[in-house]
């Protein structure tokens, strides 16, 4: 299963190489690949049938149980066929679609991309790997918004996508964390058996509400929604493939795939049903008014994520069925029309439903699909919307606890989709050549426009009529949600009862709707206006702008360019600080076995005592130079004294070079005048006095701290014998604690390239 | 500047203080020395010239940009770094092979090559922030 991964990603590599030699083809040359993956997979449904779980383990961080599993069940095989099938058709739909676009070969490589980690969360058997590639699509559908990234409007949609769904992932990685703390293992196989531990434990709600978080996002539920129809600025392709069939879809394939394990709590389903049924209501609402048709089907797509979201969380054998057919139901036709609108906007050069019109002349083929995809969509005979339609609402009556509410929004719902579908069939199609269209030539349209979204509707109608040869997939999908097979019974006459009434309500009122849609859209806009002024985007980019102020004043403060500012913040927060702990600790203890100091050492005490004074006191910058350099000279002639050669030489020889820099620099330097006050030098003598005594106070303590076994002993006798040295400095700074010196030889580097090209960077400046 | 004594004095003192800085570089493992203060005589031996000779000059002779040296340096740390992942021990731990020579045994190891790859980039960066400083003050 990984190869199949790595065959996609392959495929990313090589798409900028395909677009440039084979650009008319590059879409139908790589929808080979998911094609053989598809062959590769199929063989597995028999395993499937007999209930056997595919696994793979590569072994990643085993000491925290992090594995690179994957993981193939019915669920699992479910979604893969999805993320495959729909990816070929999209990849043949992009080759028609993006031939007059530049940058196809990344745009190419963006999908390749996200179809590959979308098939590796789908095939995750492990909750990090399945994180890994949750992040991997929102970062691909990032790329894939902003694809059109000279237009402000594109790039800040994706980076709107990326901040609210990384947000998500950034919580779904805490919650998986906590999970994996709880039950000790990160496996999806291992904690089926966990379920017991993780629901009466504490943490429970707070693992749970990480998890909605991140699933929500991703799935643009309500109030996450409002990423989902900004990000429709990407190519009709993305849309119809990331932002509707399979990317959002990942919340529910996640909240699915942990319902055995977290599912069935009423925290679980309260939650859950609330913010999916919020989502399907408002959705559904809001797209009934919008003028652009991406918009519209985006706000649809909210809410039939809603839907399936609420399915999930109610949580009976019925719903989850109900939800996994729906999500089949979904797939299939949004992405057709999506597919379809890029197609309207290809040719007719816009996407406001109000000004399209009679399009079922010049695109008679786009018509009939369309209109069979809308029959799906609004759940009416002979589609497969229509048997799911049916399930889901006998799923909603049966729903513990909630269901007259549930049901009422339900109803409610469907009946705005069904008026959806009448005007957005109506609209675009048949009624007359409105202004904007008229004396327009539309182009015939090549083959790749409109073969994807033929199979995908007449796939729709086909399983509707002959529902048995795809009942079994759903219904061993639905075995590994809830871990017990069931069965499922497709069908599409279910005789009269209350479902098939209330079918018929919802399509009378929808048919209201659009009949009466000159009073009633108005109205509802009207409305909008009045109660929704605040878009939710529009909020979201205003915290933004605010984070970004703060940090930015923020930043101003701390960071005020002050040298002297930043050493005495530093010099006066270390001396509180130390100061404490030594008066705490403190004691006058080493005054008993001090020795004698000898007669070297006494005089090279004084020699710095009398630099140090005159460096301080002097007028003169070139004396001030040259007594710093001779307390340091003096402090390596003591390191000598007391043994530490390496110390010494090395101390000699930076106190040099320092020397020799001063000495370049002395003539640059601006004059040595008097430009401190009295005042400010008090301040500084009294924060020099404060640091220097901390110092000396610190170089006390340490001689009295006492660490059970000093390390010098074990480096002692190890040096030759394990170290190969006798040098013991040497041998721990290039072996014991090589790892400490690899660090400062970067910290050197890095100020070394800080220094050159803070001053080339003023040369540059000076030249110009 | 034209220091005919500092220059007459750095023909000389420059290959001492390079030589001298192998020398300091090889015993390190043993006796006191080691990378960082043969990479900082080294560098001293260069910027001894270039103060002398302008960095100009110096940069020229030396062929090498200081840059390169840090590259070097940082690419044999690496190397004595992965010795270890190479002979199937952990990152950075230390390996040692005996040379049989004729005169006597010689042991070589990938401190040593650490120790390297430090001087190279010690002198590297002395250099580096050096001759940045002298082309700010044009010194010539």
């Amino acid at each position: 299963m990984l190869l199949s991964i790595l065959i996609l990603f392959a495929g990313a590599c090589f798409a900028p190489f395909l677009i440039k030699h084979l650009k008319k083809y590059t879409g139908y040359l790589l929808a080979f690949l998911p094609t053989y993956l598809l062959f590769r997979f199929f063989p597995f449904y028999r395993e499937i049938k007999g209930d056997i779980i595919i696994q793979n383990t590569y072994s990643w961080i085993s000491s925290l149980n992090i594995n690179f599993s994957f993981y193939l069940d019915g669920l699992s095989f479910l979604f893969t066929t999805l993320v495959l099938v729909i990816g070929i058709l999209i990849l043949i739909y992009a080759n028609g679609y993006m031939q007059s676009y530049r940058y196809t070969g990344k745009f190419y490589s963006y999908m390749m991309v996200f179809m590959g980690s979308m098939l590796g969360l789908v095939l995750s058997g492990n909750l990090i790997t399945l994180f890994l590639f949750w992040e991997l699509t929102s970062i691909s559908s990032f790329l894939l918004i902003g694809f059109h990234h000279e237009k402000a409007d594109s790039r800040s949609a994706a980076l709107q996508a990326l901040l609210v769904t990384g947000l998500g992932g950034l919580a779904l990685l805490a919650g998986l964390i906590i999970m994996g703390n709880i039950s000790g293992t990160f496996e999806i196989v291992e904690l089926l058996n966990e379920r017991d531990a993780l629901i009466s434990h504490a943490l429970y709600l707070p693992l749970l509400l990480l998890i909605l978080l991140g699933a929500f996002t991703k799935s643009a539920q309500f109030p996450f929604h409002f990423w989902l129809p900004a990000a429709m600025t990407a190519p009709a392709p993305v849309s119809a493939y990331l932002h509707s069939a399979t990317m959002v879809n990942a919340g529910i394939y996640l909240l699915a795939r942990l319902h055995p394990v977290l599912g069935n709590t009423p925290e679980w389903q309260n939650i859950i049903s609330l913010f999916g049924g919020a989502s399907m209501f408002i959705g559904a609402y809001f797209a009934l008014t919008q003028k652009d048709i991406k918009a519209i089907l985006a706000y649809s797509t909210i809410s039939a994520l809603g839907i399936l979201m609420l399915l999930i969380g109610i949580g009976t054998y019925l719903s989850v069925s109900a939800a996994l057919l729906y999500l089949v139901v979904h797939a299939l036709y949004k992405a057709t029309l999506f597919m379809v609108a890029g197609t309207i906007d290809k040719t007719t050069g816009t996407r406001n439903i109000d000004l399209l019109g009679n399009l079922k002349k010049s695109m008679p083929l786009t018509t009939i699909i369309t209109l069979l995809t809308l029959l799906s969509m609004a759940g009416i005979p002979p589609m497969l919307g229509y048997i799911s339609k049916e399930f889901i609402y006998e799923a909603k009556l049966q729903a513990p606890g909630v269901a007259t509410y549930v049901l009422f929004f339900g109803v409610l719902t469907n009946v705005f989709m069904v008026a959806i579908s009448l005007l957005f069939g109506y609209k675009i199609f048949f009624r007359k050549t409105p202004p904007f269209l008229q004396g327009k030539e539309i182009k015939k349209q090549a083959i790749s426009f409109w073969i994807g979204p033929a199979i995908l509707a007449i796939t729709s109608l086909l399983l509707a009529l002959f529902p048995a040869v795809f009942e079994p997939i759903i219904k061993y999908a639905v075995g590994s949600v809830k871990a017990l097979a069931v069965s499922v019974e497709l069908q599409l006459w279910h005789g009269v009862n209350l479902v098939l009434l209330l079918s018929g309500v919802t399509v009378a009122l929808g048919v209201m709707i659009f009949v009466f849609r000159k009073t009633t859209l108005p109205a509802m806009e009207k409305v909008n206006a009045t109660i929704f002024k605040l878009e939710f985007s529009k909020g979201f980019n205003m915290m933004i702008e605010g984070l970004l102020k703060f940090a930015v004043k923020n930043t101003r403060f701390f960071q005020h360019g002050y040298y002297r500012f930043y050493l005495m913040v530093i010099f006066i927060a270390a001396a509180i600080l130390i100061w404490y702990q030594l008066y705490r600790t403190w004691s006058w203890d080493f005054l008993e076995n001090i020795s004698p100091p000898t007669f070297y050492a006494t005089g090279l005490a004084v020699i710095t005592l009398v630099a140090a004074f005159a460096a301080t006191f002097t007028a003169s910058r070139l004396v001030a130079i040259v007594t710093i350099g001779v307390v340091g000279y003096a402090l390596a002639l003591l390191y000598m004294i007391y043994g530490a050669v390496d110390l010494a030489i090395t101390q000699m020889l930076v106190e040099t070079l320092t020397l020799v820099l001063f000495v370049m620099m002395f003539s640059k330097l601006p004059p040595f005048v008097k430009h401190l006050s009295s005042k400010s030098k008090v301040r500084d003598g009294i924060i020099a006095l404060v640091v220097g005594g901390f110092m000396t106070g610190l170089a006390l303590k340490s001689s009295q701290m006492n660490l059970g076994y000093p390390v010098s002993n074990y480096i002692a006798s190890h040096a030759v014998t394990v170290g190969e040295g006798r040098n013991i400095v040497n041998v721990i700074l290039v072996d014991v604690r090589a790892f400490d010196t690899l660090g400062e030889v970067m910290v050197l580097t890095i100020a070394a390239l800080g220094v050159y090209a803070l001053l080339k960077f003023k040369l540059q400046k000076k030249k110009l | 500047m034209n220091l005919i004594i500092l220059q007459l004095a750095a023909r000389y003192i420059k290959p001492i203080l390079l030589i001298f800085s192998v020398f300091i570089l090889l015993r390190g493992h043993n006796e006191p020395g080691g990378g960082f203060i043969a990479g900082l005589l080294a560098g001293s031996g260069f910027i001894f010239h270039a103060m002398a000779h302008g960095s100009e000059k110096t940069a020229r002779a030396i062929r090498f940009k200081p840059v390169t040296f840090i590259r070097i340096g940082l690419l044999l740390i690496f190397f004595s770094a992965i010795a270890g992942i190479i002979s199937g021990e952990a990152f950075m731990k230390s390996q040692w092979i005996t040379i049989n020579l004729l005169i006597g045994e010689l042991k070589v190891g990938s401190p040593l090559l650490f120790d390297t790859g430090i001087y190279f980039t010690v002198a590297g960066v002395l250099l580096l922030i050096t001759f940045s400083i002298m082309e700010e003050v044009q010194w010539k």
